[in-house]
């Protein structure tokens, strides 16, 4: 008889065990999914950076001299240097002067080439734009020199002083 | 009799212990631009970048006065190679209990790490955000991380 009891003493007290625990582990369940993590979304929206400068104005540029015999001999200027930050792909920087050069004159520039792009070399500028270098890609880098050129033919004669804006542009496109 | 006052125990204790209740408001949102530039032209975006110091806001609470763990993780939704991301905490806020730790940049990754530990219910305690690595490399895009807090 005692043993009966003692079995049937077991078995209850098991069911309250198990159901005790239920209790416990619905209540501790609920409550940790409820509210025990939160969550906040982070968002950098990166624009288009498109930036180009120049370091200044060239020197003025001056033809005036000659070996006999031949053309005027041309001058250039080596004493300024551009900067360039994009994040964009395949960009180029294109150049152009505000007004025509005068018959016989020609106003020349070369930037150097900056990392993974290509220079064109020199370019004669004009008032329509040209590609001076292509294939630029996510880049920032400065202090890249820029090469002005002027050379004019014997039969432009004497020309008067004259100044010309060169703009230059980053645009999409290239190579 | 003896086992039932065990669970009995653990009924009481462990809602205490585990049940504690964690929210965030505030999400950062940051718009990088030409103006992020160190030095115009030439130059890459600036480095580090910082949300303000009271960008987020974390309440706990339910806590019955028990000990708390935050532990914090990021899963990344879209976010450039390279670029990490740091929270701190800027200010206790207030409440019953103590808090400590958390107070310098913690660098987060998808594993949880812990942020900061305290006791008791408190709420306004202000988080700050920041990203380093952020370069002219990274097409523009929007890009995303989802920040986790948990509590234990």
């Amino acid at each position: 008889m005692d043993n009966k009891f003692a079995v049937i003493k077991g078995q209850y007290t098991g069911k309250m065990l198990a159901a005790a625990l239920g209790v416990a582990l619905a209540m501790t369940g609920f409550s940790a999914a409820a509210g025990s993590t939160a969550t906040q979304t982070t968002t950098y929206e990166v624009q288009a950076i498109n930036e180009l400068s120049v370091s200044g104005n060239p020197a003025a540029l001056t033809v005036s001299s000659a070996t006999a015999g031949s053309a005027p001999n041309a001058v250039s200027d080596t004493s300024t240097t551009y900067a360039i930050t994009t994040n964009q792909t395949n960009k180029k920087i294109t150049a152009a002067i505000n007004t025509a050069m005068p018959s016989g004159v020609t106003l020349t520039v070369s930037l150097a080439t900056p990392t993974g792009g290509t220079s064109a070399g020199t370019t004669t500028l004009t008032a329509t734009a040209a590609d001076v270098v292509t294939g630029i890609t996510g880049l920032n880098e400065s202090s890249l020199g820029i090469t002005y050129g002027l050379s004019a033919t014997s039969a432009a004669g004497v020309v008067a002083s004259a100044s010309k804006t060169v703009t230059f542009t980053i645009a999409d496109g290239g190579v | 009799m003896h086992r039932i006052a065990v669970v009995l125990l653990l009924c009481w204790a462990l809602p205490s212990a585990w049940a504690a209740d964690i929210s965030v408001v505030g999400n950062w949102t940051e718009l990088v631009d030409q103006n992020d530039l160190v030095a115009g032209a030439g130059s890459d975006l600036r480095s580090p970048i910082e949300s303000a110091a009271a960008q987020a806001t974390l309440d706990i609470s339910a806590t019955a006065g028990g000990n708390w763990t935050v532990k914090v993780s990021k899963s990344d939704l879209h976010w450039p190679a390279g670029v990490s991301f740091a929270v701190r905490r800027t200010s206790d806020g207030s409440g019953s209990g103590g808090i400590s730790g958390g107070t310098t940049y913690l660098a987060l990754s998808g594993t949880e790490q812990v942020l900061f530990s305290g006791s008791g219910d408190r709420s306004g305690i202000q988080l700050q955000l920041k990203t380093e690595g952020l370069a002219v490399g990274a097409a523009p895009d929007n890009y995303s991380t989802t920040i986790s807090y948990r509590v234990e």
